[in-house]
């Protein structure tokens, strides 16, 4: 026997130790192993579909309950199929899923923000939709394009959640289309309250510009109407009918309570609010346009994504239920029961069956898509830093907007073709 | 929804792990962890064995060295964890170089760093102190390991929640998940080793302060276990989470069970309370029940047990000790007499016998000098001139033993003095006969005793 055999026979092959439990538990491990495997093997042969999936999702307890009976929907179409969702609470679902993955672990499908493609696609969490697993005609462009990265689809849109206007129909009889009608309107008993940060303020940008990005993703702050917006926002809230606060728990608070005619938050906040308030008082519809065109909130879809962790089979068990839970049908039902936006534009919103829903709906047509290749959170940082800096007065609009065009072109490494600074702001080399 | 019955949740729970482990990410991983679990296990056992079989002739050398041997023996805790961090890493840097997901790689690091703290302490409690460590390495630092390791995985594991929070069962209107259990257990196992520690060191502080007194010191040590039991047995009411109301519906139960059936282990139970209280009967003491001589070996609260000088261990329920008359020859003090009777022949001299005799006890080394033996005259017997010698020991169980030895000696020492030590002698008158018994003495030849 060869000396490193003989070594290892030695080790292993000793009484005392081969009997040891240890090496029972390592047998017992691999068997499993086997099991596991043998499972794999067999459904690619089979022309029906079969196998194991896991799904996560930070639904609350309703929506998970609903989720399940889709899901239970799947299987008995699917008998030879097992679908496990697991709700993960919405905070930590992120940072769950990129340290379950990273073990190899972890979902086949998790539900998630387009907001999330860039660092999973990045650290390669995520597996592309490859263009036959997916009808694009279904998607607006902007849908399309909040899921695109690197040229590749890397998710299935399930709902969309730009933010709208809120109103209650006790406190307003006519809605205001513009931001001058807006300001006439509101008063110290007719109030419009929203959130003074990026990700919710945003809306306003494109009613006085192009917005801050073209369509090949260049950074076009020059035009964009930041600065107006920010302008406009600062002289806003002398008015008494502006409220502006971080707080968005205390704003619907106050909103459900009736204390505030208009409100701006996400369709994620109207089962609560719906719940609290009665439909028939409710209303929502888009925000206001200004002087260079309709409102631009950003426009975040909630999507299903695919796992690189899952194995070949797992993949495609995970492919047709996320291809089922965002068909025509499926999302219809989630719009009735669970008042999602419906991401599939092949579902019609009757603005007189589904007013609340239609409003967003009409809302997500102007809605505005950031580039993928932008980071994100630290986009929202910067961005939170100038709405804190213009309205709390420690800069002017022009300052805080050159300050904001700059920080950006750093984090993103922008070269100057790349990007469109205002007049009297610039980026100084390193010379200077 | 309907909640998920504990059955299914495992079920849930086997699907999601034959998901993870068809991966082969996973059992790329899983693999690795294991060999080198196995390597780090098995290769330091088979190195030392081979060692130790090189190194047989030195091992007289290392026995003069006891500390030095026993630290070197203590250090070899530390070989496997070591081992198994740096394969570990090994295997992640050639994971990362080939691509895969390192995840649960990175995973085990922080078990095998807890595997080298765990072992590192072992280290420590081995060589500080050698053998003895033991009880604390299984009662202590093995079970904190394993619910460290316990609480680890199951952190890190997405879903498990549900099958630790399911409901197992229900008491008293409350329902008891596997979580609840768990930290019973924990909770209870706290308390038994804390109640275990707090004995010992009652015993190493009280032994230095009352060592003359173990009764006085396993009343102490009981008294403060049971109580810390009691407060354990609390926590973990608290910790299932039964209300007052309920616990007074318990004790209500469980008085109506203790007055039918267990009212014989209550009343053991509180007699053993009243023994470790009124120190009656303390361990080490001297008794006499029904005859049967023993030293009280154990005091609980249940029952006493007593070994006897045959060595056989009596267990006495406590209400005994109450109801029944116990003879204590240590109760006071542990001072007692042992009378020796003896008789010389009346052709002794009894001056010379007694000095003989105090000479002979003083001699045993049990037989205290204060107070002294003493000889006394007890009477005029039919053959022999009878006394009783008078001994005090302090180690009562031993008395049958002095006795013993005392009646050896003094057989020797009268054989040297020729101190005869009769039997007993008879005068028989023959009213009738006397002439037919005369003629066969003479025809068969002895001579009579006047011849």
């Amino acid at each position: 026997m060869p000396k490193p055999f003989r070594l290892v026979s030695t080790i292993f092959l000793h009484k005392p130790y081969l009997y040891h439990v240890h090496i029972r538990f390592i047998l017992l491990v691999l068997l499993l192993l086997m099991v596991a495997g043998c499972q794999t093997t067999m459904t690619p042969e089979t022309p029906r579909i079969t196998g194991r999936a896991l799904l996560w999702h930070g639904w609350s307890d309703g929506e998970a309950d609903f989720l399940e009976q889709l899901v239970d929907n799947f299987s008995a179409i699917n008998p030879e199929t097992r679908i496990i969702t697991i709700a993960v609470p919405q905070g930590e679902l992120l940072a769950q899923y990129q340290a379950s993955t990273a073990q190899g672990i972890g979902p086949d499908l998790v539900i998630g923000s387009s907001d999330w493609v860039r660092p999973l696609v990045d650290a390669g969490y995520i597996r592309p939709i490859q263009d036959d697993a997916i009808s694009l005609d279904d998607y607006r462009s902007n849908t399309i394009a909040a899921l695109r990265y690197q040229d590749e689809m890397w998710g299935y849109p399930m709902a969309l959640e730009p933010v709208a206007l809120y109103y209650n129909k006790d406190l307003v009889t006519t809605v205001p289309r513009t931001l001058d009608d807006l300001l006439l309107d509101v008063n110290e008993e007719k109030s419009i309250a929203f959130v003074p940060r990026f990700e919710e303020a945003h809306w306003g940008v494109q009613t006085f510009g192009d917005g801050l990005f073209d369509e090949d993703g260049n950074f076009t702050l020059a035009t964009s109407g930041f600065r107006e917006w920010l302008t406009w926002l600062n002289e806003a809230q002398s008015n008494a009918g502006v409220i502006l606060n971080r707080d968005g728990t205390t704003l619907q608070r106050l909103f459900i309570e009736g204390k505030i005619a208009y409100y701006v938050a996400k369709p994620t906040e109207l089962t609560t609010i719906v719940e609290a308030m009665g439909e028939d008082v409710l209303g929502v519809t888009w925000l206001p346009a200004g002087p260079e065109g309709a409102s631009g909130p950003l426009l975040p879809v909630e999507t299903m994504m695919l796992s690189t962790a899952s194995t070949k089979s797992q993949a495609e068990l995970a492919i047709t239920l996320a291809r089922y839970l965002t068909n025509t049908e499926q999302t219809r039902t989630l719009m009735r029961t669970l008042n999602r936006v419906p991401a599939n534009r092949q579902v019609l919103v009757d603005s007189r069956v589904h007013p609340l829903i239609s409003g967003f709906s009409q809302q997500a047509r102007t809605a505005v898509t950031l580039p993928n290749d932008l980071d994100r959170q630290d986009l929202y940082t910067v961005g939170d830093l100038t709405y804190g800096n213009v309205l709390s007065g420690v800069k002017t609009p022009e300052e805080a907007v050159c300050d904001f065009g700059l920080a950006v072109i750093e984090l993103q490494g922008y070269g100057p073709e790349s990007y469109e600074l205002p007049p009297g702001c610039s980026v100084e080399s390193p010379n200077e | 929804m309907p909640a998920e019955s504990s059955i299914d949740l495992l079920i849930t729970q086997i699907d999601i792990l034959l998901i993870y482990l068809a991966r082969p990410a996973v059992q790329r991983q899983i693999i690795t962890a294991l060999v080198i679990l196995s390597l780090a296990w098995y290769l330091p056992e088979f190195m030392h064995a081979r060692a130790e079989k090189r190194d047989r002739g030195r091992q007289a050398e290392q026995t003069d060295k006891p500390d030095r041997s026993r630290w070197l023996a203590a250090i070899r805790h530390l070989y496997s964890p070591l081992l198994s961090l740096l394969l570990v890493q090994l295997a992640i840097w050639l994971f990362i170089r080939l691509g895969y997901p390192v995840g649960i790689l990175e995973s085990s690091i922080i078990l095998f760093s807890m595997w080298f703290v765990y072992r590192f302490l072992l280290m420590g409690l081995y060589g500080y102190l050698g053998p003895e460590a033991q009880p604390y390495h299984r009662w202590i630092l093995m079970p904190v390991f394993g619910t460290i390791v316990v609480v680890l995985l199951t952190l890190n594991t997405v879903g498990l929640d549900l099958i630790i929070d399911a409901s197992l069962f229900t008491v008293f209107g409350t329902t008891v998940t596997l979580r609840v259990v768990f930290f019973a257990l924990v909770v209870l196992y706290c308390f038994v080793v804390a109640a275990w520690i707090i004995e010992r060191l009652l015993d190493r502080v009280l032994d230095a302060r009352l060592g003359h007194e173990p009764g006085v010191m396993n009343a102490i040590t009981t008294i403060s276990r049971y109580f810390i039991l009691l407060l354990g047995v609390i926590a973990v009411l608290q910790v299932v989470g039964l209300d007052a109301s309920t616990l007074a519906l318990i004790g209500g139960g469980l008085s109506v069970g203790i007055g039918f059936g267990l009212q014989q282990i209550v009343a053991d139970f509180i007699s053993g309370l009243i023994l470790l209280f009124e120190q009656a009967v303390r361990p080490g003491d001297v008794i006499d029940l029904d005859g049967e001589v023993g030293v009280v070996d154990k005091l609980s609260t249940r029952a006493t047990t007593v070994r006897t000088i045959d060595n056989v261990e009596l267990i006495i329920p406590n209400q005994a000790f109450l109801t029944n008359r116990i003879t204590t020859f240590t109760k006071s003090s542990a001072k007692v007499r042992i009378m020796v009777p003896l008789g010389v022949s009346y052709k002794s001299n009894p001056k010379q016998v007694r000095q003989i005799a105090l000479q002979t006890a003083a001699r045993h080394g049990l037989v205290l000098k204060d107070p002294e033996p003493a000889l006394l005259f007890r009477s005029f017997g039919d053959s022999s001139l009878n006394f009783d010698l008078a001994v005090w020991i302090d180690q009562p169980s031993r008395h049958s033993r002095v006795r013993s030895d005392l009646y050896y000696m003094l057989w020797d020492a009268f054989t040297e003095h020729d101190i005869e030590i009769p039997f007993p002698q008879r005068d028989l008158n023959l009213r009738t006969g006397w002439e037919q018994l005369r003629s066969k003495v003479v025809a068969t030849g002895p001579q009579t005793p006047q011849e």
